[in-house]
This record gives C-alpha cells, structure tokens and sequence, in this order.
C-alpha cells in the first residue's frame, strides 16, 4: 500500500469502516456485550488474517489490489473490531466481578486473537504467516 | 441513530487509516486510536452516567461517539496482524511490547476518561 494514501483510499476506508460497525452493532443486538466482544473481536482477526493470507495465495490471489485492501482490511476489519470496547469491557468486569476475572477475559482475547489471525491467514494462504 | 453510529463509525475508520501510517519500530498510530478511542468510551460512559434520565440529546450522543466514532478509531485486528507479524519474525521484543502497551494503555486512558468525564459533569 502507497505510504501517503490517496483520498480514494479514505473513501473506500469510510465505506469499509461503516459496514463494519453496522455488522458489529449487529452482533451487539443479540449477544451481551461481553460475549459479543469475543465473537466480533476473534471473528475480524481472522478475517483480516484470511484477506491478508488470501492477498499472498501462490494460485489464485485475492484481495491483492489496495483499493480492496483499504476496503476490507482498514475499513471493514478495523471497523468490526474494537479495542476501545475491549478496554471499556475489563474496566467493566474488574468493578462487577474483580481483578482475576478482568485479565482472564482481556488475556484469554489477546492470546485467541492471536491464533485467529494466525489461522484466518492460513486459510487464505495455505500457509501459516512467515518472515 | 443507527445512521448516524454507522456513519460515525466511518468517519473513525478514516482517522484510523491516517493515524496508521504513524509506524516507527512500533505502530504508534494505532496504538494512538486505540487509546484514544478508550478515553472517549470511558468518557461517554461517564457521561451517561452522570446524566442518566435527564438529557435526551445522549440517546443519540452516547452510541455515536463510543460504538461509532471509538469503535471505528480502534482495532483489535490490526494489532493481531502487526503482533503475530513481530513473533513470526522473531522480534519476540517488539511483539511482547506491543502486546503489554495494546493491553495496559487503553485501559489506562479508559479509566481517564471515566474520571474526567465524572469530574467535568460533576
């Protein structure tokens, strides 16, 4: 991607990023705040690992233009997850249930998220992330 | 008010992708709209809270600025990509690094922004 983006760029980036909340609002509608975190949070890690992996396919490559790039990996993967709301979310759980409880949950997150971008690439690449 | 969280939620992807290009050793630029955006839910929250029931302008202000504005500033899956990207290069340093700072700075300003917004709408 162009070190200094064009303005198209923060056009497919908006586009991108209000998708993403919409479909993050969504999964908020039906689960708890704390459940829905770990889906959307887990779900866009591996889904920004899948374009990335799938953008380095040696077959059939993806996502390889950075027009799409900027709309599914800066907009739409970055507007579906969320760390403000993780960080709000273990403010949360440390005053209802304790310090334990909140590093359980943000550690648990940060470590799955970990392996659910390293997976998603895998997916899309056929091989898991190298140098 | 979904209309306006969407659209809020793109403009906080635009900010995002200019802060992204701020990246020396580490992703300063996202570690910056991470914790920012962790101020501004901290702050919103206070916010509700110290005006629960009486102003009818938050229905509309509360979600805009946090599940918006916040939720599209920040993100988790940039920071899995560059973090897994510094252990597969071996920079098991920079990616600890940035694991701690993604983990105590957000939390950090979070709680800022809970008390700053408590004070101020004291």
């Amino acid at each position: 991607m162009a070190l200094n983006p064009p303005a198209r760029a923060y056009g497919l980036a908006f586009a991108g990023g209000a998708l993403g909340t919409l479909a993050r609002m969504s999964v908020q509608f039906f689960l708890n705040n704390a459940a829905s975190l770990f889906v959307v949070n887990l779900l866009g890690a591996g889904f920004l690992g899948w374009v990335n992996g799938k953008s380095q396919h040696p077959e059939t490559p993806r996502f390889v233009s950075a027009g799409k790039k900027w709309f599914w990996g800066a907009g739409f993967a970055g507007g579906f997850t969320t760390m403000s709301g993780l960080a709000m979310a273990f403010v949360l759980m440390v005053g209802n249930f304790g310090v334990m409880a909140g590093l359980v949950y943000i550690l648990v997150q940060f470590v799955a998220g970990l392996f659910a971008y390293a997976l998603g690439f895998k997916l899309g690449k056929g091989a898991w992330p190298s140098v | 008010m979904v209309l306006g969280t969407i659209v809020a939620g793109g403009l906080g992807s635009m900010a995002r992708l200019a802060l992204s290009h701020w990246h020396g050793k580490l992703p300063w630029g996202i570690l910056t709209g991470n914790s920012v955006a962790s101020a501004l839910v901290g702050f919103t929250f206070a916010m509700q809270t110290a005006m629960a029931g009486g102003v009818e302008f938050l229905i509309f202000a509360v979600p805009m600025l946090s599940l918006g504005v916040a939720g599209g500033l920040s993100t988790f899956s940039s920071w899995a990509a560059q973090t897994v990207h510094y252990y597969r290069q071996g920079d098991n340093r920079l990616g600890t690094y940035n694991l701690l700072l993604n983990l105590v700075l957000p939390v950090a300003c979070a709680i800022l922004g809970i008390v700053l917004g408590a004070a101020l709408l004291k």
